[in-house]
């Protein structure tokens, strides 16, 4: 299953490069999403032989301990750098300023300090517990390597958030276009990093229910794919205006999933328990009566949270739908043509909110010569 | 500058589609092996 989804982000992340360095030559985020493609390509490949070769076979060939080897640590380079440099570089290849060249460089010692000491810290192989380092440094120098691999493993979170960090502080201070840029990339950024968190919560309380941890990582794993998509549709400027009806949406049906979600599961706990109460024995009827009350929720409560979503966090659009809903129905009774047109303008006015607002009428010539 | 940006570009991408597709065939093989040897945790 892994492998499959490497192998999707390979033509993912490498399609986008292509398109994006052929267009962009100078840009360095066209060139990481190519360098996302090749190493998580040799990553799949070493660990898809390793993982054959070790666990498939009688045999296990010595190219398979120096595949296992590659695996183990490739992925520090290929996911982890790749993505904090993307966060940094994002969208036009300069960092967010000055202050945070500094912050910038820690980070890529800290990133080339982890992938060395993952690849020299003697012992077992993480991913392969059956391999032996082959490259494993002994003595001191190999104790300091194992203590720093200790120390970036748990800095490795934070110091992505760091990164991240970057691309909030230019969200906040970007205007217009380069905004809406960085919204597409932040929506995706942020639907990794939220979706993995709650998918590592789930996993450590629900020890037992493995099933929404998973789902919560499916949901990491489509933002991961994500990002290079939103990327993508950022510096090339298409549809680049739709990213906000795309959150509004995403607000509207998780909210709406999550409804339906706890009016399922207590409509078939509750009549369970009716049932039992009545009869004596659970009953089916139980869940298709819980399956019938969701499918005729689904649209009136859809609207609902549609119009709270839009009340709550769109307040100037749902403001303008609703003057200009007034307006259409006053449009109906009203005949004078000189308060017709004052309301008009006060309507653009309120919401448009232009500069400024003039109306002009053609005089109607044609009509006043045939009426002399 | 475009041109060659492109080639290099699409080399890289085909590296990685060649072994990203090597990878899946030893996926594949080492998911229908008839008899496995220790964890496999990529399963």
């Amino acid at each position: 299953v892994t492998v499959v989804v490497q192998d999707a982000v390979v033509v993912l992340y490498g399609a986008l490069g292509v398109l994006i360095a052929s267009r962009h030559g100078r840009n360095p985020i066209g060139w990481i999403f190519c360098f996302v493609a090749v190493s998580l390509g040799i990553l799949s490949f070493a660990s898809g032989y390793a993982d054959y070769a070790l666990y498939a076979r009688d045999d296990s060939p010595p190219a398979a301990v120096l595949a296992a080897w590659v695996a183990s640590w490739l992925f520090i380079p290929a996911v982890y750098i790749s993505v904090s440099y993307l966060f940094f570089l994002f969208p036009d290849g300069r960092l967010a300023s000055a202050r945070w060249r500094p912050v910038f460089w820690a980070v890529s010692v800290f990133a080339v300090v982890a992938a060395l000491t993952t690849a020299l810290e003697p012992g077992r192989l993480y991913s392969f517990p059956t391999v032996e380092n082959p490259f494993g440094v002994g003595g001191p120098f190999g104790r300091i390597a194992a203590g720093a691999k200790e120390l970036t493993d748990l800095a490795a979170m934070p110091v992505l958030l760091v990164s991240l960090g970057s691309m909030v502080s230019r969200l906040r201070g970007a205007r217009g276009r380069e905004r809406l840029q960085l919204k597409w990339i932040t929506y995706a950024a942020a639907l990794t990093a939220v979706s993995f968190a709650l998918s590592f919560l789930a996993g450590s309380l629900t020890g037992d229910w493995a099933g929404l941890s998973d789902l919560f990582f499916l949901a990491g794993v489509v933002g991961f794919a994500g990002i290079p998509v939103a990327a993508a549709i950022a510096i090339l400027k298409h549809r680049l205006y739709d990213i906000d009806r795309i959150i509004n949406r995403t607000l509207v049906y998780a909210t709406l999933t999550a409804a339906l979600a706890s009016v399922y599961v207590g409509g078939v706990v509750t009549l369970q328990i009716v049932f039992r109460a009545l009869t004596g024995q659970g009953s089916q009827l139980a869940v298709v009566a819980s399956t019938l009350a969701i499918a005729a929720l689904f649209g009136p409560l859809r609207r609902r949270v549609q119009g709270f979503i839009d009340r709550r966090f769109y307040r100037k659009k749902y403001d303008a739908a609703r003057t200009l809903e007034a307006f259409s129905a006053r449009l109906r009774d009203d005949i004078d043509l000189q308060a017709l047109g004052a309301d008009l303008v006060g309507v653009v006015g309120e919401t448009v909110q232009p500069a400024h607002a003039r109306l002009w009428l053609r005089p109607p010539s044609h009509v006043r010569e045939e009426e002399r | 500058m475009s041109g060659r940006a492109s080639r290099i570009a699409r080399t890289l991408w085909g590296l990685g589609l060649v072994f990203g597709a090597a990878g899946l065939l030893f996926g594949i093989l080492a998911f229908r092996a008839p008899f496995r040897r220790g964890g496999g945790l990529y399963w």
